[in-house]
């Protein structure tokens, strides 16, 4: 793997689950707001996702994938919330995770041009 | 012009098609790993545990001076008549007869036979004491209440955002900590065998024990107050 891509997945994919994983184990202790404690790990895990994927695709946004976690997010929570799942359905962390996906897919060019050394494509 | 042999046939065969499975191969893994570990979250929301009433800004009156009192931070007690929460300019204020006080002077109120504990930090309010006992269970109600405007027939519509979070306290004089997971109530009981039996099952388990008894969380505390009877 390359340099350039190894520090991209290291900022956007290791660091994000890094930090909501601490969020998630240090809630019980520190005083956070509810919102931040119930929702920013997810949101972390939802930008981590859509990161690794652009990054796996060399920052080529394949729509196909792309919609795949789109869809299997809303599927999960579907299915949590009728207790088919482990976990808790709940409408405000898919919120969460489609507005996560979306700021990943809107960073895309930033990172690409910047770790990547590739020039934006013209249809984003 | 070279000539392609099989072998470079071959190997330029292998090379597309390993690089075309490649990435799928790895988007696959990437997606699998991210969805298996997502739905571990054990989150105890809002309505799990039974609670009346409500912590929003109220006002308490009572003939009987010993009915309301505010707790200072010192563990002084101002004993009153009327007590009222205040909420002004993002500032939450308590008011005990004449005596207006910040929120962040007090550790809480009681009135009319509920406490309240002040939750510290940033966002400092009053929870309402929901369980008694070696552990306190305390709710508190966080509501977002944003306002719009709409422009062409000058109506404007409201919508709540209304969050809730559980605070437990294990001693009457302890701090309050957050209540967030099924681990960490699993963590307060872990000294109560029974108690700990009703906890220590998987997240679908508990869920599927909350539907069929919305005083199931409640009765796991309740046992381990009852010094695990």
């Amino acid at each position: 793997m390359k340099i350039t891509s190894l520090r991209d997945a290291i900022i956007n994919v290791l660091l994000p689950i890094f930090f909501g994983s601490l969020i998630y184990f240090i809630a019980f202790a520190v005083d956070i707001a509810p919102s931040v404690k119930n929702y920013l790990p997810d949101a972390l895990w939802a930008y981590s996702l859509v990161s690794a994927i652009l990054i796996v695709w060399s920052r080529k946004i394949e729509v196909f994938w792309i919609t795949c976690i789109f869809v299997l997010a809303a599927f999960f929570e579907t299915v949590q919330y009728f207790n088919l799942f482990p976990g808790t359905g709940d409408v405000i962390d898919l919120l969460v995770y489609f507005s996560s996906f979306a700021i990943g897919i809107l960073m895309n060019n930033f990172f690409r041009k910047n770790f990547q050394n590739l020039k934006p494509h013209k249809h984003e | 012009m070279f000539k392609i042999n099989k072998r470079t046939d071959l190997l330029v065969e292998v090379s597309f098609f390993s690089s075309f499975f490649r990435s799928r191969i790895y988007s696959l893994f990437i997606i699998g790993i991210a969805f298996s570990i997502s739905g571990n979250a054990q989150k105890i929301i809002c309505g799990d545990i039974d609670h009346n009433g409500s912590t929003a800004a109220q006002r308490f009156t009572s003939s009987d001076s010993s009915q309301i009192y505010v707790e200072l931070n010192n563990g002084r007690k101002i004993y009153g008549k009327s007590l009222a929460v205040i909420d002004q300019n993002l500032k939450t204020r308590i008011k005990i007869d004449d005596t207006l006080l910040n929120i962040k002077e007090t550790r809480g109120y009681y009135a009319n036979g509920v406490l309240y504990a002040r939750i510290g930090g940033a966002y400092s309010t009053y929870a309402q004491r929901v369980i008694s006992g070696k552990i306190n269970i305390y709710w508190a109600d966080y509501s977002n209440q944003p306002n719009q405007a709409n422009a062409r027939n000058s109506t404007a519509f409201t919508y709540a955002f209304v969050d809730c979070m559980y605070y437990a306290q294990k001693g009457d004089s302890a701090e309050l900590i957050s209540l967030t997971t099924f681990k960490h109530l699993k963590e307060l009981v872990k000294d109560c065998p029974k108690s700990l039996s009703m906890i220590d099952k998987s997240d679908k388990e508990i869920r599927q024990a909350i539907k069929n008894n919305s005083s199931y969380l409640k009765e796991i505390i309740s046992i381990y107050n009852s010094d695990c009877q």
